[in-house]
């Protein structure tokens, strides 16, 4: 399973190079860098502003949502009911499952989360 | 001398301050537009105990956002290159000071002018605050302005917002996650929201000084952050035994203050100072009591969003009437007045 990520602020890249570092296969990709998918793949992104999903993301999930598998959003915990609703959004719409939703760079129970998730599709 | 450039909001400074900006105007409100009366009857069904907490942490942050306003964001705006990142900087500082206005009116809607002098004399005179804010005060006037010297203003500006706030906001949370003093928890629920916002924002300003400094530098600058952490830390545990020693919740507080100092190193890309724990779920509940006591016709709360104003154009008027205008000979018609 490739990493996909888009971060702002260098949060869900760590969380996402940090993942990648543990499953010891190819390092996460950032978007720009991930024009050419050969397989599928984990989104990992961030919410912006009252749930909103970055412009960015959503203009690279237009041209790759078919190998979408699963996707992961960061967020701040002060937007309550909004926290890391990106995920929720891009869940719903590409139909595909909230795989965690982190407080910024996450915690190390988030990266069990994630971690077990791919190694269950793996399986 | 350089001729002086006008700002141009076509060419980005760089990929994120022109959404800060847009997202601070869109997200503006004013205290005068949530009405605190539903919670004066409450305050009167609160403990001395309780209310002496809410109004002295409220008191607290008042002179924290008044720092904010007065010094911290004008030094930074003086500091930090581009139009764009200047204004945006200067917004965050209004919107500092509406904060500071929004603590002083729950003072006068909820206390007597004894009371209020009360407050405000004990701001003057409490120990730990005082120090947090000469301490701080003393970074922003330190003269050094090299990467590191701007890195170290930038920072103790997010420990403010994105740390040492949380010592008083747990208050009002805790209170609005049990359903009490809704409207006032609204208000900082909403001063939370651009907090929150305004950490993120200087913290990207301060990740771009620490990546121009060399090895020696961050080295030296992660030091400094490590120890004047430190300190503000153990002082804000010693104003955390003051504030809430008659309501009970010191370790919890303790525990919340903990949790946003690994927010703030997150937002500065840092190692998390403390082992990562659950949020107390009172308090979370109150950061999630939103939308509820207002709509946005009577009132803006949390759940309100700013009107955007889209321009009237020929093909609004044509899509409405189509077919042209019936009723503009007015004399032709019986004019009916209906009463049901």
């Amino acid at each position: 399973m490739q990493l996909v990520y888009d971060s702002l602020t260098g949060n869900v890249r760590r969380f996402a190079e940090d993942l990648a570092r543990q499953l010891g296969g190819p390092p996460a990709l950032a978007m720009r860098e991930a024009q050419h998918l050969p397989g599928d793949y984990l989104l990992l992104t961030y919410t912006f502003g009252t749930g909103g999903v970055p412009a960015s993301t959503q203009a690279f999930l237009q041209q790759h949502a078919a190998r979408l598998r699963g996707v992961v959003s960061s967020g701040s915990f002060h937007w309550g009911q909004n926290f890391a609703r990106a995920a929720d959004v891009i869940a719903g719409q590409y139909g595909v499952p909230v795989v965690a939703k982190i407080n910024k760079a996450g915690s190390a129970a988030n990266r069990v989360q994630v971690l077990e998730w791919i190694g269950e599709r793996r399986a | 001398m350089s001729p002086f450039s006008a700002t141009n909001w076509s060419e980005p400074e760089d990929g994120f301050s022109t959404t800060f900006y847009e997202k601070y105007t869109s997200q503006l409100w004013f205290p005068e537009e949530i009405p605190l009366s539903n919670d004066a009857l409450v305050w009167k069904s609160l403990s001395d105990d309780e209310r002496w907490t809410y109004i002295h942490a409220s008191a607290g942050l008042n002179a924290l956002d008044t720092l904010q306003g007065e010094v911290g964001m004008p030094a930074l705006r003086s500091l930090i290159d581009g139009h764009i990142r200047k204004a945006t900087l200067q917004f965050q500082g209004v919107m500092e000071d509406i904060h500071a206005r929004s603590y002083s009116l729950m003072n006068k809607t909820f206390l007597s002018t004894s009371e209020e002098r009360e407050v405000f004399e004990w701001v003057r005179t409490q120990p730990q605050l005082q120090f947090k804010i000469s301490f701080i005060q003393g970074v922003f006037a330190d003269p050094d302005v090299s990467n590191l010297g701007l890195w170290k203003k930038l920072a103790v500006s997010c420990m403010l917002e994105t740390a040492l706030f949380y010592s008083g906001f747990f208050y009002p949370l805790y209170m609005a996650g049990q359903g009490r003093m809704v409207s006032a928890g609204e208000i900082f629920n909403l001063i939370i929201l651009d907090e929150a916002l305004h950490g993120v924002y200087v913290a990207l300003l301060a990740q771009e000084k620490f990546g121009l400094m060399n090895p020696a530098e961050q080295a030296y600058a992660r030091a400094w952050y490590a120890q004047t952490l430190q300190t503000l830390y153990q002082n804000e545990l010693a104003y955390t035994d003051v504030l809430y020693a008659g309501v009970n919740l010191i370790g919890e507080v303790k525990r919340f203050i903990r949790f946003n100092c690994n927010v703030l190193a997150d937002n500065l890309a840092l190692e998390r100072p403390f082992p990562d724990k659950e949020i107390n779920p009172v308090v979370q509940n109150g950061i999630e009591a939103r939308g509820t006591t207002h709509d946005f016709f009577s009132a803006k709360g949390s759940s309100y969003s700013k009107v955007r104003v889209e321009t009237l154009s020929d093909a609004d008027v044509e899509a409405i009437w189509a077919g042209g205008f019936p009723d503009l000979n007015v004399s032709n018609q019986v004019v009916r007045v209906s009463h049901d």
